[in-house]
């Protein structure tokens, strides 16, 4: 296979031609889709590889890759960010872009399987048109065709495929059906394509020039003219763009990346306006073909209001939104706390005799014994005070995930967000940081601003991801009571409102506008959630459980070599000084910014088994947890941070939280005392 | 302003074409106003035909020229179609 690497002098974008037909038995295969259409749930049913999924735009925010062996070809499996057309809009967005049109030189797609969902087909055939036009060998996967047949969607298939001249196979990617088919009729499709050497001539050219130009200023098509005038709008992508390209010296010949550098072309070459006209022009009759094909192939049967249509009344209501929204989270959240507090008491009878015993096992063991007690203390603590409030907790967050409701609650927080900043998009983030951080920084490449980004970046840290969460559940619930769990929320809340409010004022942040889809409800399947809890869950087994456990074996030999006590004294100043908190608080502190859940099972490892009450009072327990919610971000948060959004920002962003922790931990730990609140 | 509970149709895009289109607000879709936010700000609407419901603002909307869509006439037309054939 030989490459020529090309470049377009105007916009810098590097195309490749290919010569000869390839001759190895390696295929690359993308899975490409607009936004929540199941490519990840597709890809999960074609690999063992296990990506998320969620029921919202955007949870895909960078490529997947898994190789499977089919039919003597080994093919690369790749799962591509969501994008609705190749005019990109996003970070996320633009990795496909750059992926399909081989931007990068080292990545050829030899084809495409596009997942749609079904129900919005005609919205999914403004990204068929395009991928069309890269003249890459494409099947059509009908994803979630059950839920469309469901809700009365019918869709002539036989009619689709004539149309478009592409296979088009009905899929339900959840259960693995027919998954593997659709891959197989790529396969075939680009063997055959080879034979064909590389050309797409199935449709032979009916029309003259001037007919298929004509196209243009028509609004509609009949049915059989379709082939044909689908055909004519991907010769006048070329033949009219090339014209231009021309004239300014641009591009050459035949290069795929016209239709796609064109797109974009406001990005590129802001100021050439006649490129953008030429463009819309296209677009426009693009804009007419997905009508009249939608007209065609697609219908809807069912009655209206629908079910949707129904709950929207509610959920989405100017007065009833808003209390379902209180409800469902304050439940979530009591019901996380219950079940936790339960799975919590039940681990504790169950592993109270068997700690008891290896304390006795490791007693006189010389110098084992710190390793003995403190590989139990990590063990124990991972079990015993970590899982039981996270697995509930990122139960709720699952479902929350794939009923379809967080794009409605951007539609309802929109309102509330715009004075801080933000759109109501951000809400996305921030829900998605109460799980982890992590993932809620790397969802902000959805974001279309980056002035949104960069603020949305330095205040996710603030949201009580799960590990703080168990903090608040585990300490907070347990010793002081339901109450002021949900005081530390509202705390967490109130301290984001300000910050935003502040580095908005100081940064003059220019709002971008807010569009978002609002999928249909879907009940979360328990095999989905399942997953998701094993991916989350898979993270603390295997990343930062080895992590608490390395960090209570060093804890207890600093104790058994009385080593503790000069950490502790050094960092005094902060912990008794300003603070107010026992001295041995230090070390849990410390140990806070690699996770903050280890702070937690650290201070109970640090006090030898004793009764949190009988060491700190109520007062110092709230400090301590106040400052354990707001203090710097954990390292994995802040290596986020530094990729997402820049060190400079991360920076502020630590300073921000390590201040506001001081500050407020100090000045309510001075005014509880002084009013005897605890 | 756009109406609560009217459909238009959407004559054309005035700026960024693509990004609307990425939308499914595309030149001669219909779309129906469901509701509108606290503030009037954030709109509800569904683009008839497409099955999809999309939250935007009011400035964005700003860039559509619509017309507003006599869905009784549509009726009409799509009897005199079926009539004929």
């Amino acid at each position: 296979m030989t490459q020529i690497p090309k470049e377009c002098k105007d916009c810098g974008l590097v195309s490749t031609r290919l010569i000869g037909i390839k001759t190895t038995r390696k295929l690359r295969i993308a899975l490409v889709g607009q936004p929540n259409s199941g490519k990840s749930t597709f890809f999960n049913s074609l690999s063992n590889f296990k990506v998320n999924t969620a029921n919202y735009s955007g949870t895909t925010v960078e490529y997947h890759i898994t190789k499977i062996n089919i039919k003597n070809y080994q093919i690369e499996l790749i799962d591509l960010p969501g994008t609705f057309s190749l005019n990109y809009t996003d970070i996320a967005e633009k990795v496909t872009f750059d992926i399909l049109t081989n931007i990068n030189q080292d990545f050829k797609v030899d084809g495409i399987i596009q997942v749609v969902e079904t129900v919005s087909l005609p919205h999914a055939l403004v990204l068929t048109l395009d991928l069309l036009t890269l003249d890459i060998p494409i099947v059509i996967a009908l994803n979630m065709y059950d839920e469309a047949r469901i809700k009365g969607i019918n869709v002539d298939i036989p009619a689709l495929e004539k149309i478009l001249n592409v296979p088009v196979v009905p899929t339900i990617s959840i259960k693995g059906e027919n998954t593997l088919k659709a891959l197989l009729k790529l396969i075939e499709k680009i063997e055959k394509r080879s034979s064909e050497n590389l050309s797409d001539n199935t449709i032979q050219d009916q029309f003259t020039v001037d007919q298929e130009n004509n196209f243009l200023y028509r609004s509609s098509f009949a049915k059989e003219e379709l082939p044909f005038v689908i055909k004519a709008y991907k010769k006048l992508w070329k033949n009219l763009v090339e014209d231009i390209f021309r004239t300014v010296n641009c591009h050459f010949e035949n290069c795929k990346l016209v239709p796609a550098c064109l797109m974009n072309i406001e990005k590129y070459a802001p100021s050439n306006k006649s490129l953008a006209q030429v463009r819309d022009e296209i677009l426009k009759l693009k804009s007419n073909i997905v009508i009249s094909v939608s007209s065609f192939v697609f219908k809807i049967d069912k009655p209206r209001p629908t079910f949707d249509d129904i709950a929207d009344r509610v959920i989405l209501h100017k007065f009833w939104g808003y209390v379902s929204l209180t409800i469902i989270i304050f439940t979530a959240f009591y019901l996380s706390y219950f079940i936790g507090n339960w799975l919590a008491d039940l681990v504790d009878k169950i592993l109270g005799p068997f700690s008891g015993y290896v304390d006795n096992l490791a007693s006189n063991k010389g110098i084992w014994e710190p390793l003995i007690v403190g590989l139990k203390e990590g063990i124990m603590g991972g079990i015993g005070i970590v899982l039981p409030y996270l697995v509930p907790f990122l139960i709720f967050i699952s479902i929350l995930e794939d009923s379809g409701y967080i794009p409605r609650m951007m539609y309802l927080m929109d309102n509330f967000l715009k004075p801080l900043g933000i759109t109501g998009r951000s809400v996305l983030s921030f829900v998605l940081g109460l799980g982890c951080n992590v993932s809620a920084i790397m969802s902000l490449r959805g974001s279309t601003k980056y002035n949104e980004r960069i603020l949305a970046g330095m205040v996710i840290p603030f949201v009580p991801c799960s590990a703080r969460t168990v903090v608040i559940m585990s300490l907070v619930n347990g010793y002081l009571g339901f109450i002021w769990g949900v005081f530390m929320y509202l705390l967490s809340l109130i301290v984001i409102m300000l910050v935003l409010l502040g580095v908005n004022k100081f940064t003059k942040n220019n709002l971008p506008y807010f569009m978002v889809h609002i999928p249909p409800y879907r009940m979360p399947s328990v095999k989905s959630v399942l997953t998701k809890i094993w991916l989350r869950f898979k993270s603390f087994l295997f990343t930062a459980w080895p992590i608490l456990i390395a960090g209570t074996i060093i804890l207890s030999y600093l104790s058994f070599f009385k080593l503790d006590n000069i950490i502790n004294y050094a960092f005094s100043f902060l912990t008794v000084g300003i603070l107010g908190l026992p001295e041995n608080t230090a070390i849990p502190l410390i140990f806070g910014i690699l996770a903050k859940e280890y702070a937690l099972v650290m201070l109970f490892s640090s006090l030898d088994n004793q009764a949190i009450s009988s060491f700190m009072t109520n007062l110092q327990i709230f400090i301590f947890s106040v400052f354990i919610l707001l203090y710097t971000p954990c390292i994995s948060t802040i290596a986020t941070q530094v990729r997402e959004i820049g060190l400079k920002y991360t920076l502020i962003s630590i300073g921000l939280s390590f201040m506001a922790a001081l500050l407020i931990a100090f000045t309510l730990g001075r005014v509880f005392n002084l009013l005897g609140v605890f | 302003m756009v109406q609560k509970g009217k459909t238009y149709i959407i004559t054309s895009i005035t700026k960024d074409k693509p990004q609307y289109m990425n939308y499914g607000l595309i030149e001669n879709a219909i779309i129906k106003i469901i509701d509108k936010s606290i503030d009037n700000k954030t709109i509800f609407i569904e683009i008839m035909g497409f099955n999809r419901k999309i939250a935007i603002s009011e400035e964005f909307l700003n860039e559509i020229i619509l017309t507003e869509f006599d869905e009784n006439l549509k009726k009409g037309e799509n009897k005199l179609n079926d009539s004929n054939t």
